[in-house]
């Protein structure tokens, strides 16, 4: 038999991998880290039926408007809501815990996707996983939210040490990675867009003025796109812009974390 | 805080795993604690009902103890159940997680909850790089007890860093199904060595609980409840009738307020 060359079989070079969860492995976060890939795709990470029934629980539980954002609806509060406001940082921890609890008891006897999400990750990845603190309080993970048909989820990037400005516990990241669970998604649209291309912070900020982000037909064609079913898992790398163009007849429904990357010998983090 | 002091050495809460009280169980000053209602009893018996159709095999060395996955302590320091352990570790965790679904398995939301309790986090467990296995379901039928026995990771990987750097290894169960009758957690107070426990169990996995005398404590678990002890004393578990007892289970590894805890079976 011929010697093969030794090299990865699993990441094929295309934008988007779609795998079941026991296939995720270490060696498809490092190459969405190193940006051989801009999309890991979960088929069916949660059952759909279980999908169904978790929507319901969480619409029932109620979504309020984000503080910066207010077509986009959240159970819960995104770090990104804070926006450096010592006040809203103090919230955001005292909150924290109490949102984690009420997260997984809204979605009983059924099981939290994002917690499925924190123990596959510590169960992958060779350094483990972890949630992330920040000055050695636990960050919050799990926000739900909800894009309403018709609602375009403008195009902006992810950037911890953005919003946790010069916190080594952001500077020290490598990659900054964004997970989302769909629980419902739209009958048209709600497709994830993403481009090649990345923005500088500053830029970014004085091209979106007053708003939380940019029309996606100023950026141009995206470079990615990709449709999740309900009960898929998508983790990609949230540097780079990203949108979610808009649906129709159903709200969007999501529970999404950031995952944070520090290298190949490092735990990984997650927060909301 | 809704602690009480119950009996000696039992500290017990409703419903959530705090700090203070894993605190209390490092200190010494808890024997045992108990978390009621971790698991709401509801979902205990849809998760009871999974856990039996996905079905309890014998441990290799405690045949009257069904089980669901495996414990490291079945691997004896033989080369080959060792490397069937850690082949079978990451899938065991998967059988255990299906077992459960849809509904959410115990130990998943317990992980995440010491993850999120404790300062440095929480992590699984791994050993010489690999990961280890976390879940064990452990199925009591009626009329068997568990003999009495001391958990020591070191004694199954005496030459593994992993397994000897620990201050304490605590035993961590959430009770899926509790029989009408019996079924109780004995625990004594007073420690022995390893030595001499080898010595007295014999060719059994454990000792005989008549001749230790009156356990220091006896605990009756409800459905729901986390209970979690230090897994160094001597413990037992009492026989039941009615129905059978299952449990899900893990180890808890504690090396220092710097470092994360751990989790295995």
């Amino acid at each position: 038999m011929e010697a093969l060359a030794v090299e990865s079989v699993i990441v094929p070079r295309e934008a988007v991998l779609k795998i079941t969860a026991d296939q995720l492995e270490p060696d498809m976060i490092i190459a969405l880290a190193e940006q051989e890939l801009a999309v890991i795709q979960v088929r069916a990470f949660v059952p759909a039926h279980v999908c169904a029934l978790l929507a319901e629980r969480a619409e029932s539980h109620g979504y309020s408007s984000y503080l910066n954002v207010p077509s986009v609806r959240r159970i819960g509060m995104a770090f990104y809501e804070t926006e450096g406001r010592a006040d809203l940082i103090e919230q955001y921890f005292a909150e924290a815990r109490q949102h984690l609890r009420d997260f997984r008891r809204a979605c009983e006897p059924y099981c939290s996707p994002i917690d499925i999400f924190r123990c596959t990750l510590d169960e992958i990845w060779p350094y483990g996983a972890n949630l992330q603190t920040l000055d050695q309080r636990k960050m919050y993970i799990g926000l739900s939210r909800m894009v309403s048909a018709g609602t375009t989820f403008l195009a902006h990037h992810d950037i911890f040490s953005e919003d946790a400005r010069g916190r080594p516990e952001a500077t020290s990241l490598k990659a900054q990675f964004g997970a989302n669970v769909y629980l419902q998604m739209p009958e048209t649209g709600g497709a994830l867009l993403m481009w090649d291309k990345e923005i500088p912070a500053a830029e970014f900020d004085r091209l979106r003025g007053s708003d939380y982000g940019l029309p996606i037909e100023t950026l141009g064609t995206p470079d990615v796109e990709v449709r999740p079913e309900p009960g898929d898992l998508l983790i990609f790398n949230s540097r780079k812009m990203h949108a979610v163009s808009p649906g129709t007849g159903r709200s969007r429904l999501a529970v999404s974390c950031f995952v944070g990357y520090r290298g190949k010998q490092q735990a990984l983090t997650y927060w909301s | 805080m809704n602690e009480t002091l119950e009996q000696p050495a039992v500290v017990t809460a409703s419903g959530k795993l705090t700090l203070p009280l894993i605190e209390s169980l490092l200190s010494g000053e808890a024997l045992i604690i108990r978390v009621a209602d971790f698991t709401r009893p509801e979902t205990c018996r849809l998760i009871a009902s999974g856990l039996q159709r996905a079905g309890y095999s014998d441990y290799l060395n405690a045949p009257t103890v069904g089980r669901i996955g495996m414990s490291f302590f079945e691997t004896g320091e033989k080369q080959e159940i060792i490397d069937h352990y850690f082949r079978t570790a990451i899938p065991n965790i998967e059988v255990l997680r299906e077992a459960c679904a849809p509904y959410q398995s115990p130990i998943d939301v317990f992980r995440c909850v010491v993850d999120e309790v404790w300062p440095k986090g929480a992590n699984l467990q791994t050993l010489s790089g690999r990961k280890m296995f976390v879940g064990l379901s452990r199925n009591m039928r009626p009329g068997a007890p568990l003999l009495a026995h001391h958990d020591m990771f070191a004694r199954l990987a005496p030459h593994d860093r992993e397994a000897n750097d620990l201050l304490m290894q605590m035993a961590v169960n959430v009770y899926v199904e509790v029989p009408e009758q019996g079924g109780e957690l004995l625990m004594w107070r007073d420690e022995i060595s390893d030595a001499e426990f080898l010595r007295r169990r014999g060719s059994n996995y454990g000792m005989e609980i008549e001749p230790l005398g009156t356990p220091d404590i006896v605990l009756k678990p409800r459905v729901g409840d986390l209970i979690i002890f230090n897994a160094r004393k001597l413990h037992a578990v009492a026989s039941g009738s009615g129905s059978d007892r299952l449990t899900v289970s893990s180890f808890l590894g504690y090396r220092g307020h710097g470092q994360p805890l751990t989790f295995w079976s």
